[in-house]
């Protein structure tokens, strides 16, 4: 990087803001993808909004890319950084701005750990409802960037339904609002449009999150079943009974053996378990429980377990949520795709999956989202063996062409970053990904703002002929114009 | 500008005779008489329909039923008022996935009588349910009381095919309830008003229909105890699927739509909570409770007058609802007001005299603009829109969604003027 370029960022950020020791950016090389390495050419951890701006305007005005890091649990690489790019780091921005319980809001920053949000409102008997298996690492900055999901999301919504505003630096270096705490505001939908974006539209400085109400009642079983398909059944059975629980998870044997290893939850040893949890007033939660109960064990379920207290709820989602550090318990390396199937196509789909484990000699481990029909194959293989990671990687793109064939994604929730690029034709046409990409033309016409990342070819933008062009001088005036 | 029957030769050339028709006062938007109407029957003849005006830089607003036309600002000149109203099938129901994808011109009604068939629903309640199309409702991102509950559509929809102003087809989001995969155009064109492309077919999530439902209800309250009768409800583990409030004099509405026992029970509990409050509240169900709905629904969209939407913070509501009051009060005007009380949006109907209109507006904007709320106009007479702003002020945001507009609608064809800058060149 040139030492001008630098000398400019050092004065904006301070000694204690800037990395650039190699050693030292090797630590920012990834985010939680590891093969997807780039080593960044300077990485700076701005500590106000004001700072970001600076650092933004100084590579738009030197044509430098860059790229916001979160806490760098990404699973697709979408903080990998831009060869010689600025790497934004903004953990420092990590400061709880107002909570407001009446109005249920709360306003962030946006290294704020997801978990921390609802550790701070819980006295007001509140909580932020998305919930990744990450959240207590992950930062709200990087689940607007990736609308990331969680197991409570069927019932409650993914990031991009809870997000009601955000403050956002743009590719320029100015400051903008889009939405706020009141809901409606007039004009494009833009906060619809940001969250899930990536990082490749601007750099979120301030979030305005909307807070749930406890509910009242939460009730947790745990079944298991003697085949992934009667585990599928009652799912379909729950679902078709007019029943939307606000969990209903899935994991398969070679699952269960890796958390018993890791976690010891005293999962019945099964072909499959599903865990489901209804939430809500206490009646209706009476009523649907009995119902899914029911609707489980005539799926065929061999053992119902119902979590008797807190803890032993706890106890069986620590299994669900150690699914994926588990693996390594079963297997030297893993790789956990992401990929969506209408749920109706979830025993179809797992059947090809099985086909392809034999096929391929690789054991793949399921763990699923299975209400939203969210799938999480593990890919096991062993990179000390001649070509099983190539091979590995080969048999995840071929789970996504099975995901995508059955109506599906390539991605539920971690994003398509730099890892599923070239996937993208295969759910959208050119015209499709043209036009998306007009939307980053929109906000990012130099293309500097998390490059490489997302579209297979980027557009170029050119100039676009408009009737109206509003001068500069004119900006400040229009807003008060009436 | 290009002569009636001239673009009527031309679009017919297109699309076919039969699709097009010369525009007439029954088809006008606040005044304004589109010059020809385009009806096409498919996907190809909207996106012929668009190339060919493209090209001319014709005026081109889309239209469903034309129920919220006016909404907003509206268009100097339209030389085509483009409906896709033929385009009406619900394509494809997938109950087991408890989602449906549906053509833009199907009404609501037309949609949820079907897929009630599996006991299931989209769960929007809108202005005008029995007419307003899907294209219409996603464009103004149109929810009623039970957006308390469920969201608003562009909560609900999961992916989108419309036309651009090019005439190219495009899609974005898809069929299934969890999909991150590329820029999710879906939200960005639920509620922009038909400005940056024509809605052709949308997917939504949907929710199994509630088996019963209770709405408790309050009438005669002092503008203070709504308050407190709301955050009763707000801070309690209740979950009504609405929660409306009504007036002057002030009523409030909750409803709960849930298994029998629970909707009794929280019914039961809300009588409780509001008798504290100082109300005497009653409560309804089956015939009774849905001609209850149906009169809030028409009380406020289906009489005269200009309507205002308000946004701002659920714990403003109390104080707006005692300066609305005041100032009918203080200057002899009817008026009516309402909304969702828990979310924090309101419609207020006044008369329909323009200076009285406008007082109200500037009024409440001048309350609402430094608390970070807003008012849009929705329905008013071209003598009100030439003396107030149908948006408000817009902030920063402004120049990124002009920017947007620009990528997506270079020669500034659909509906041009209706969206909040384009207010800017009329
Ligand atoms: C064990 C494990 C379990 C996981 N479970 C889940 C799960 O259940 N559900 C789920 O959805 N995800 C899950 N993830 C993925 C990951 O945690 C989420 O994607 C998370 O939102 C990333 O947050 P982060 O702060 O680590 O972001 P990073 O990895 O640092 O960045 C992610 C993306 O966000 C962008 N970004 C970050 N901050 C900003 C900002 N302020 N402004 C603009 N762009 C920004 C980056 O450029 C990048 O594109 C899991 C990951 C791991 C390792």
């Amino acid at each position: 990087m040139e030492t001008r370029f630098l000398k400019a960022l050092r004065a904006v950020v301070g000694n204690t803001g800037i990395v650039e020791d190699h050693a030292d950016r090797l630590t920012y090389e990834s985010d939680a993808l590891t093969y997807l390495r780039t080593v960044p050419g300077v990485v700076v951890l701005p500590s106000t909004v004001r700072q970001v701006q600076d650092i933004v305007r100084l590579c738009h005005a030197a044509g430098v890319p860059f790229v916001a890091r979160g806490h760098g649990t990404g699973l697709s690489g979408g903080a990998m950084p831009a060869e010689d790019g600025v790497l934004i780091v903004l953990t420092r921005l990590n400061r709880i701005l107002d909570i407001d319980p009446a109005n249920l809001r709360i306003t962030v920053q946006p290294g704020v750990t997801n978990l921390d949000v609802s550790r701070r409102v819980a006295p007001f008997g509140l909580y932020y409802a998305p919930d990744p298996s990450s959240q207590q690492v992950c930062s709200i900055g990087g689940n607007v960037a990736e609308n990331s999901g969680g197991a409570h999301c069927l019932k409650y919504g993914f990031t991009v339904h809870h997000v009601l505003g955000l403050e956002v630096v743009l590719a320029d270096g100015t400051l903008a609002k889009f939405g706020g705490p009141v809901v409606d505001t007039p004009g494009f939908d833009l906060v619809g449009a940001l969250v899930g974006s990536e990082g490749t539209l601007a750099i979120v400085t301030q979030v305005v999150l909307r807070l749930l109400r406890i509910p009242e009642e939460v009730r947790t079983l745990l079944a298991a079943f003697d085949s992934t398909d009667s585990a599928g059944a009652a799912v379909s059975g729950i679902i078709a009974a007019g029943i939307v629980p606000s969990a209903v998870e899935m994991m398969d044997r070679l699952t269960i053996e890796a958390v018993e290893a890791a976690v010891q939850p005293n999962f019945p040893k099964a072909e499959a378990v599903l865990i489901v949890e209804i939430d809500g007033p206490a009646a209706e939660v009476t009523d649907l429980f009995s119902r899914v109960e029911a609707i489980c064990r005539d799926s065929g379920s061999s053992e119902i377990r119902v979590a008797a207290d807190i803890d032993e709820r706890a106890r069986f989602w620590s299994g669900r949520k150690a699914a994926f550090a588990a693996m390594g318990r079963v297997s030297p390396h893993y790789y956990v795709q992401d990929g969506v199937i209408p749920r109706t196509k979830l025993p179809e789909v797992l059947r090809r999956i099985r086909v392809l484990e034999q096929s391929s000699g690789l054991r793949i481990g399921n763990v699923f989202h299975a209400g939203d029909g969210n799938l999480h194959p593990l890919i096991c293989y062993d990179a000390s063996v001649e070509g099983q990671a190539a091979l590995a990687a080969e048999v995840g793109s071929e789970i996504l062409r099975y995901c995508v064939e059955a109506g599906g994604s390539i991605t539920g929730e971690h994003g398509v970053g730099a890892d599923k690029v070239a996937h993208m034709p295969k759910m959208f046409s050119e015209v499709d990904l043209d036009t998306m990409q007009r939307l980053r033309c929109a906000f990012d016409p130099y293309g500097l703002c998390n490059p490489k990342k997302i579209f297979p070819t980027p557009r170029l933008c050119g100039e676009v002929p408009g009737p109206y062009r509003v001068h500069p001088a004119e900006r400040a005036g229009l807003a008060e114009r009436f | 500008m290009v002569a009636t029957d001239e673009l009527a030769t031309g679009a017919a050339r297109v699309v076919g005779t039969k699709a097009v028709a010369v525009g007439t006062a029954e088809s006008s938007v606040c005044g304004v008489v589109p010059a020809v109407v385009v009806s096409p029957e498919d996907i190809d003849g909207v996106s012929e329909t668009l190339r060919w005006a493209h090209g001319r830089r014709l005026a081109v607003v889309p239209a469903g039923a034309s129920t919220k036309l006016e909404w907003g600002s509206v268009p100097p000149r339209i030389d085509l008022l483009l409906s896709t109203r033929r385009l009406d099938a619900v394509l494809e129901h997938r109950h087991g996935d408890l989602t449906a994808t549906v053509q833009a011109g199907a009404s609501l009604r037309q949609v949820n009588n079907r897929l009630r068939r599996q006991d299931q629903w989209l769960p929007l309640d809108a202005a005008y349910p029995d007419c307003a199309t899907i294209g219409g409702i996603v464009a103004t991102n149109d929810a009623g009381p039970r957006r308390h509950r469920y969201g608003a559509p562009r909560d609900l929809i999961l992916g989108v095919t419309f036309a651009r102003a090019d005439g190219e087809v495009a899609s974005a989001g898809g069929i299934v309830v969890k999909n991150v995969a590329g820029y999710d155009l879906s939200k960005l064109l639920t509620g922009s008003l038909g400005s940056l492309g024509v809605i052709l077919e949308a997917t939504f999530k949907l929710t199994p229909a509630p088996p019963t439902s209770r709405t408790v209800v309050a009438s005669d309250l002092e503008s203070s105890m709504v308050g407190r009768a709301v955050s009763a409800i707000t801070a309690s583990q209740l979950t009504p699927s609405a929660l409306e409030v009504q007036g002057p004099p002030f009523s409030l509405l909750a409803r709960f739509e849930t298994v029998q026992d629970a909707s009794e029970r929280q019914a039961e509990e809300t009588v409780g909570l509001w008798r504290r409050c100082g109300a005497e509240p009653q409560v309804f169900t089956g015939a009774a409770e849905v001609e209850r709905w149906k009169a809030h629904h028409d009380m406020l969209w289906c009489r005269a007058g200009d309507v205002f939407r308000v946004g701002l913070l659920p714990t403003d509501v109390p104080d707006l609802l005692c300066r609305f009051e005041a100032l009918l009060g203080r200057h002899g005007l009817d008026g009516y007001l309402a909304g969702r009380a828990g979310t924090g949006v309101l419609y207020t109907r006044v008369g329909t005299d323009p200076a009285a209109s406008k007082l109200v507006v500037e009024t409440l904007r001048s309350v609402l603009t430094p608390r970070g709320g807003h008012v849009v106009l929705l329905r008013g007479s071209p003598e009100l829109r030439a003396t107030v702003s149908a948006w408000g002020p817009l902030g920063d945001a402004a120049w990124v969604m002009d920017a947007v507009k620009r990528q997506f609608d270079p020669n500034a064809i659909l509906s041009p003027g209706r969206w909040p800058l384009g207010e800017a060149q009329v």
